[in-house]
């Protein structure tokens, strides 16, 4: 959607799921390495939504973790969200909020479930629209997730640099976009690992091997022991045309044997 | 984290500050709660941006420079010349974390001119400091619209005398009482990002909570976020979520929030960033 006219006012949030329990919100439950059942977040949209705002809170196990979001009836979902990538902690209780500009259309059903390396992880989370009005707001009616390592629910594993402070090797994440995209959201993780507390620089380009053009540079991500460090997210507003390459490299200041960093992407288009 | 605000097409972001040793533009807060000195981000921004991307983490782990107890965190932006600089983000709150992890990656949407003068400046509760690391990426501004994009964003509950926000203690698995973060909003926003941290309470339990956020008189409060989910944990190690919500608050409204813990008695504290 081209922003041609910017009106005033915006058309405000609901929530979306219903039932929550004492403190928290409706848990999503894992399969080992595969996506555990639907679990119905809203019986029917009640009006048309620009986007998706999904917060969440993880069980005390995860490693890693992965989220689908789908539309339609029980047994008949359709994914919109597929293969998100959120964050771990072993030890702990650990908060996102995560914001996914997909359109929603009045009187869908939405339903969630999610994936983790272990059965029976869990994730509760609670879901608000943002409504669809003449507020002028970026929406997309579908995604593609790329990078995923579903075997281990996270994203591909980047190269680590050989040496401190520089930049390692290009890693693909993406060979070839299957369709045009016009936001990129760049996941990056800590591998799943117990990693070293670290501090990282990274780089996202698009183009063929040897040929990278950086299109965000020196985003900063932290390790951390305990896989402690949620996911970095950047939402980056593009127009990549069906074929498109991405890759991603980074920047680490202590090169350890451990520490390593994943990424994951999800184009909408 | 904070992706919750839009923004118009362009084809990548543009790097403002970053470069440091993996770590970003390094940042030392003020200490005691006070505030810190300004730290120039750009001398001259190469464009008008719509918006822009912060990432940042803190030195808690030693890797770079000195260690120190950060214990809240708040920072401003600002455009203008040295010594003269003019406030456009102020009272943003970010982590207690007290060790290496990431604590922000926030969609800022306040507009940045072409060739103005960007600064940055920090706070924290502890009396010694760590560094601060970080990144901005700008979001280009393009002649079909910049989305949402805003000219100053004022984090309302944020306590200079704490680098906190408005603190509220849980009331065991209860929700609490409605709890007044202001009486009266000082301009008519036209978004809000909630920032919810845990009050750099290292006693928190290891728990879940659903925060609720209203407008209205006290004894008439109307929820407009209700059960938004968040997390408490041990040793202050959940950074403050943060999400960005397309809602209008007139000038003068009293904005107040409760949560609910599934367990014990879990501190939180708010900062409610206004945009308009």
């Amino acid at each position: 959607m081209l922003n041609s006219w910017i009106f005033s006012g915006c058309a405000g949030v609901d929530e979306l799921t219903t039932g929550s329990a004492v403190g928290a919100g409706i848990t999503l439950t894992s399969a080992a390495a595969a996506m555990g059942s639907w679990v119905e977040l809203s019986s029917a949209a009640p009006r048309d939504y620009a986007g998706l705002i999904l917060p969440l809170s993880t069980g005390g196990n995860l490693s890693a973790g992965l989220i689908d979001i789908g539309l339609g009836a029980g047994g008949s979902e359709q994914v919109i969200i597929n293969n998100f990538r959120f964050s771990g902690f072993t030890a702990n209780r650990i908060a996102e909020s995560v914001y996914f500009p997909i359109y929603v259309p009045k009187g869908q059903r939405i339903a969630a479930r999610m994936q983790a390396p272990l059965a029976s992880e869990t994730v509760l989370v609670t879901l608000f629209g943002v409504r669809a009005g003449l507020t002028a707001i970026e929406s997309f009616g579908a995604s593609e997730d790329y990078g995923v390592d579903t075997a281990n629910s996270k994203g591909t594993q980047v190269s680590k640099p050989a040496s401190a402070n520089t930049k390692g090797s290009w890693t693909e994440v993406c060979a070839s976009l299957t369709n045009p995209c016009k936001e990129l959201m760049v996941i990056i993780g800590d591998d799943g690992q117990a990693s070293h507390n670290n501090n990282v620089l990274f780089d996202v380009a698009i183009g063929a091997a040897s040929s990278e053009q950086i299109i965000a540079a020196d985003i900063v991500v932290a390790t951390d022991v305990g896989e402690k460090s949620t996911p970095t997210r950047v939402r980056i507003p593009v127009s990549l045309p069906a074929g498109t390459r991405i890759s991603g490299r980074y920047s680490i200041h202590t090169v350890a044997s451990t520490g390593e960093v994943d990424c994951s992407l999800q184009a909408f288009r | 984290m904070n992706t919750g605000f839009h923004f118009a097409p362009a084809n990548f972001l543009e790097q403002i500050a970053g470069v440091g040793a993996s770590f970003g533009a390094s940042i030392t807060p003020g200490t005691s709660n006070a505030t810190g000195a300004w730290t120039e981000m750009s001398a001259s921004l190469p464009r008008n941006f719509a918006g822009f991307w912060l990432t940042a983490k803190i030195n808690q782990d030693g890797t770079v420079g000195t260690t120190g107890g950060n214990s809240g965190l708040l920072i401003d932006f600002a455009l203008g010349a040295a010594s003269s600089e003019q406030l456009i983000v102020e009272g943003y709150r970010i982590g207690t974390y007290n060790r290496g992890s990431q604590i922000v990656d926030a969609y800022v949407p306040v507009a940045l001119p072409k060739g103005q003068r960007l600064a940055c400046r920090a706070q924290t509760a502890g009396a010694s400091s760590a560094l601060l690391g970080v990144s901005l990426l700008g979001v280009p501004s393009k002649m079909d619209g910049n989305g949402m994009s805003f000219s100053h964003g004022k984090g309302i509950g944020a306590s200079t005398s704490t680098s906190l926000g408005s603190p509220l203690t849980g009331s065991g698995t209860s929700e609490t009482a409605w709890t007044e973060i202001t009486s009266s909003t000082p301009f008519h926003a036209k978004a809000l990002d909630m920032l919810v941290g845990d009050n750099n309470d290292a006693t928190n339990f290891n728990a879940h909570q659903l925060i609720d956020l209203a407008i209205g008189a006290a004894g008439s409060e109307v929820p407009i976020i209700e059960d938004w989910q968040q997390s408490s944990s041990g040793g202050e190690s959940v950074p403050p979520a943060n999400t960005g919500f397309p809602i209008d608050i007139p000038k003068g409204t009293r904005l107040s929030w409760r949560h609910q813990s599934t367990a014990a008695t879990i501190d939180h504290d708010i900062v409610v960033m206004l945009y308009r």
